[in-house]
């Protein structure tokens, strides 16, 4: 045994008060009530039934969209806080915007125009993963990475730090360069959003936020 | 590294009893956990959009407004062999009352078998954070064990360690009060209530983790 509590894994010990920290693995019957679905047409959301899938967001024709996010409750700060996302992308398409984020939106997505942004996307068939930022003037900024989009599933990890400066690892390997422009400055919260004109599943079986 | 939170928490081959972990995180309280149990009127509750703000309940202008969190008597854990942790913080300014945290038998306001820690003005004789704990035998002579620290509107992190032997307070890492006589093998449920006095108005306090489990 290493530890006598969760909060002593996390916390050195009982001396520093622990900021807000969350995590979800999406197992169970259905998607846990603390996250708010927004579907617009026949998106879908539901948890998946296979090994390691998560929640599963869903479109199957035009103009449909799926989101989860927090409904609006923003407890993560927009500096000194890290999210870690396990994620898989469908297929990369002209039509499809397939992001995960932390946001100040509850409701779309979080690349869209005058958002506090930072996360990751595959969208309208960039075929790679971007890296989207915003500090709520004017659109959202896309920085395109070398790193190619695949099917599988890969873990990021975004950490936003006190210099206002955002990092960005993909499985443990940085892509891109550190984006020191563009960035939050409101409290936010994870979002997972997919539009499409066509059919597709997002899947995403990890978040965890936390406070630095 | 490990690879498992079973094998972080408990020793090789143990069975691993009974945990709750909390965050409040999320666009509502889980309600599929945590009752919002108005114990004697004038509670609401919500979580709260601010950076690290968990979950908030909120006091009316009633006198003697008395609520908070509780499992609604899905009693899982041990008075005797418990530990529970809270991160929480009062916002009752200059008001009469506060929050207490822990584990208790019972949400209503007989409140036999509890241990808790207080940051109840109204009770505290000196002011102090201090253990509060009831037994049923023991009726309405409640134990009061205070500390040396001043109650204050800020988030502190309070772990009580609850054992058949006594009862530790330890407060932001440092034990502050500790109360000799222990407990009776109660089954309790984890328990944040605040209580305010009067009828001020703005009485609140605020809580983003819990974590409760038997030892």
């Amino acid at each position: 045994m290493a530890f006598p509590s969760v909060y002593e894994m996390f916390v050195e010990d009982l001396t520093t008060v622990r900021k807000q920290h969350f995590w979800e693995y999406f197992s169970g019957a259905t998607l846990n009530s603390r996250w708010t679905t927004t579907l617009v047409s026949s998106g879908t959301v539901s948890i998946a039934d296979s090994v390691d899938s998560g929640v599963k967001l869903g479109t199957s024709g035009s103009g449909h969209k799926a989101t989860i996010s927090l409904g609006g409750k923003r407890f993560f700060n927009y500096e000194n806080s890290v999210f870690i996302t396990s994620f898989k992308f469908d297929a990369t398409q002209s039509s499809t915007i397939q992001s995960i984020a932390l946001s100040n939106t509850s409701i779309g997505s979080p690349r869209d125009s005058g958002l506090n942004t930072a996360g990751i996307s595959d969208a309208s068939n960039g075929g790679v993963i971007y890296v989207d930022h915003g500090d709520g003037g004017g659109a959202v900024v896309n920085t395109a990475t070398t790193k190619a989009t695949d099917t599988s599933f890969h873990t990021a990890k975004i950490s936003l730090n006190a210099s206002s400066h955002i990092t960005t690892t993909i499985d443990g390997d940085a892509i891109g360069s550190t984006i020191t422009s563009d960035v939050p400055v409101h409290r936010m919260a994870p979002v997972v959003h997919l539009a499409s004109d066509t059919t597709k599943n997002l899947h995403v079986n990890y978040i965890e936020v936390y406070n630095t | 590294m490990t690879k498992s939170i079973y094998d972080q928490l408990n020793a090789s081959g143990t069975v691993a009893k009974q945990r709750v972990v909390e965050t409040f995180s999320g666009d509502a309280l889980d309600t599929d956990r945590w009752d919002l149990t108005d114990i004697n009127g004038g509670t609401s509750g919500a979580m709260v959009d601010e950076v690290d703000g968990g979950y908030k309940v909120s006091f009316s202008t009633q006198a003697s407004a008395w609520g908070g969190l509780t499992f609604s008597n899905k009693r899982q854990f041990d008075l005797q062999a418990n530990d529970s942790i809270f991160v929480a913080k009062r916002t009752f300014g200059s008001a009469s009352g506060g929050f207490r945290a822990g584990i208790a038998n019972s949400t209503s306001t007989n409140e036999n078998n509890t241990v808790t820690w207080s940051t109840n003005t109204a009770a505290s004789p000196n002011g102090k954070f201090f253990i509060w704990t009831k037994t049923e035998a023991e009726g309405w002579s409640q134990v009061k064990v205070e500390s040396t620290t001043t109650i204050d509107d800020n988030w502190h992190v309070g772990k009580l360690e609850s054992r058949s032997s006594g009862v530790t307070f330890i407060l932001d890492g440092v034990t502050a009060a500790t109360h000799g006589t222990g407990q009776g093998s109660e089954k309790a449920q984890p328990y944040i209530a605040g209580y305010g006095t009067n009828t001020e108005s703005g009485r609140s306090f605020s809580v983003r983790y819990c974590e409760v489990y038997n030892t």
